[in-house]
């Protein structure tokens, strides 16, 4: 049983996963309703790669897991491969959270973040559902004068886009 | 007849007594009213680059002070005459006056100024810098940066020793607690505490520190003297400061992703509840008058009251975006 060199190596000079702190977390608030019932809605939601279904930007999904810990690996159509764990769970209050950590050293092309956490969670509203997402990111840049496209405006623009998709793609999905 | 006589007596020094009681208590209200004291709290909102202040008598909102850009620390001198606010968006330390509640001098320093700490004598104040991997200090007289302490990767959260001895600064990238000898700055020993560890708050009674790991959903419990992790108690997600309800004999951890707090028991470690407070709760400080916990929510731009006797919230008052308040935030004037 021979292991490459490089390999071996690569397991203690691998770049840690970054933490999820900065200074200045960005912040996201938005919400959609959908035309659904909320227990509907939550076993759609809480269906990893569901967003693929509603995404447009996301290309390929694959989920690995159930329940707390499990992950999805998913591509988006600039080429850019992410991948999310869940790390909260909880059905009572219908929320699930996803984490995405990127390794130091990594820009994510068009969206450079450092890490990402995503509320999302189903309430009953008017009838329907109303679905959340409350989140969190930090820009990948270290230092104080970040370039254009890197700073916190530019992410905070970025994740907002791809966020507003899955909530668009979702409320679309239940509209029909 | 003698018996009488000193029962007349006993009556009379008692009426004097009691004359003389009511005199003092009269005294002592006329005091009181007079120099009547207000407790208030210096909320930092990072995302509205302000802070709010709180009177806590009424729970009210008196004044919102413009300060420098994404203010996140804060730190209230303990003679109650100035708040050191922390803003990591301009590299600035603004020095809000208590008694005008005007901004009154800014210091610029490093690239991210974060986490706040001062000596007890008021002399030193220390500024943890996000990007820099240092601690500065600051000689509150002159406004000068006496010494630029080399820690180690996101200097996340400090503490001062309460004889001003020593500097605790937690360590977040490198999962470690350093002990540093505050009259030569020198870094007497590092610990591994848990995962990403973030907000340190120190049990002068007890003499350990509570170091709060946001990775690894616990706080790990570090004996001053050992210098040893001596427990390790389970809280919930991405956990972020302790604050310790002394009356009670609990701890009150801010858990930001499960926008709640755990209460714990000071000795036993054990959960005596969880509390769902608002949105990312943040900073958390224990009211002077024992009776209440402050506690600022950052998602929700608020702040919560749980009232630490009955263990439910009392109240909670909007204040601005991305509420922080990180570090000891309520003063006396």
């Amino acid at each position: 049983m021979k292991f490459p060199k490089i390999l071996l190596a690569s397991l203690f000079i691998a770049p840690s996963l970054a933490l999820a702190h900065g200074p200045t977390p960005l912040k996201f608030d938005m919400e959609v309703e959908v035309n659904g019932n909320p227990n509907e809605v939550w076993a759609a939601v809480k269906n990893l790669c569901n967003i693929k279904e509603w995404n447009e930007s996301i290309t390929e999904c694959v989920a690995t897991g159930e329940g707390l810990g499990a992950f999805r690996d998913y591509k988006l159509d600039n080429g850019e491969d992410l991948k999310e764990e869940v790390t909260k769970l909880q059905d009572d209050r219908k929320r699930l959270l996803t984490t995405l950590r990127v390794k130091e050293g990594r820009f994510i092309k068009d969206m450079p973040i450092r890490s990402m956490g995503t509320f999302l969670s189903v309430m009953e509203s008017n009838g329907g559902s109303k679905v959340k997402i409350r989140g969190t990111a930090y820009a990948a840049f270290e230092g104080k004068s970040a370039p254009p496209d890197m700073s916190d405006e530019f992410c905070k623009a970025a994740v907002e886009a791809l966020h507003t998709k899955t909530l668009n793609g979702l409320q679309a999905a239940f509209a029909k | 007849m003698g018996y009488k006589r000193l029962s007349q007596n006993n009556l009379i020094l008692t009426l004097q007594a009691s004359i003389k009681s009511v005199v003092l208590v009269l005294i002592f209200w006329v005091l009181a009213a007079d120099a009547k004291t207000q407790n208030l709290a210096f909320i930092t909102n990072q995302l509205a680059d302000s802070v709010s202040v709180i009177d806590t008598s009424e729970n009210a909102i008196i004044k919102t002070i413009k300060v420098g850009v994404k203010p996140a620390g804060v730190m209230a001198s303990y003679d109650n005459k100035v708040v050191y606010i922390s803003n990591p968006g301009n590299q600035e330390i603004s020095i809000i006056d208590v008694a005008t509640l005007e901004i009154i001098k800014r210091v610029t320093v490093g690239q991210a100024p974060l986490a706040l700490a001062l000596t007890h004598d008021n002399k030193t104040l220390f500024v943890a810098d996000w990007y820099m991997s240092s601690v500065f200090a600051i000689n509150t007289q002159t406004l000068e940066i006496e010494k630029q302490i080399k820690v180690g990767n996101a200097a996340a959260g400090l503490a001062v020793s309460k004889d001003d001895k020593t500097l605790f600064v937690v360590n977040e990238y490198d999962h470690s607690l350093m002990f540093i000898d505050i009259a030569s700055y020198e870094i007497q020993s590092e610990i591994k505490v848990g995962k990403a560890p973030y907000g340190v708050t120190i049990d002068d009674d007890k003499q350990v520190l509570y170091v709060v790991n946001v990775e690894s959903d616990d706080v790990s419990v570090v004996d001053i003297k050992s210098k040893k992790v001596i427990n390790t108690f389970p809280v919930n997600t991405y956990p972020y400061i302790t604050a310790i309800d002394k009356i009670n004999n609990r701890l009150i951890v801010t858990n930001k992703r499960d926008s709640s707090v755990s209460v714990v028991d000071r000795d036993s470690y054990e959960e005596i509840k969880k509390i769902y407070v608002g949105e990312m709760p943040e900073g958390i400080n224990i009211h002077p008058d024992g009776k209440h916990a402050y506690i600022a929510n950052w998602f929700d731009g608020s702040v919560t009251i749980l009232d630490i006797n009955n263990l439910e919230v009392a109240d909670t008052i909007e204040t601005g975006e991305g509420s922080r308040a990180y570090g000891n935030f309520i003063v006396e004037r």
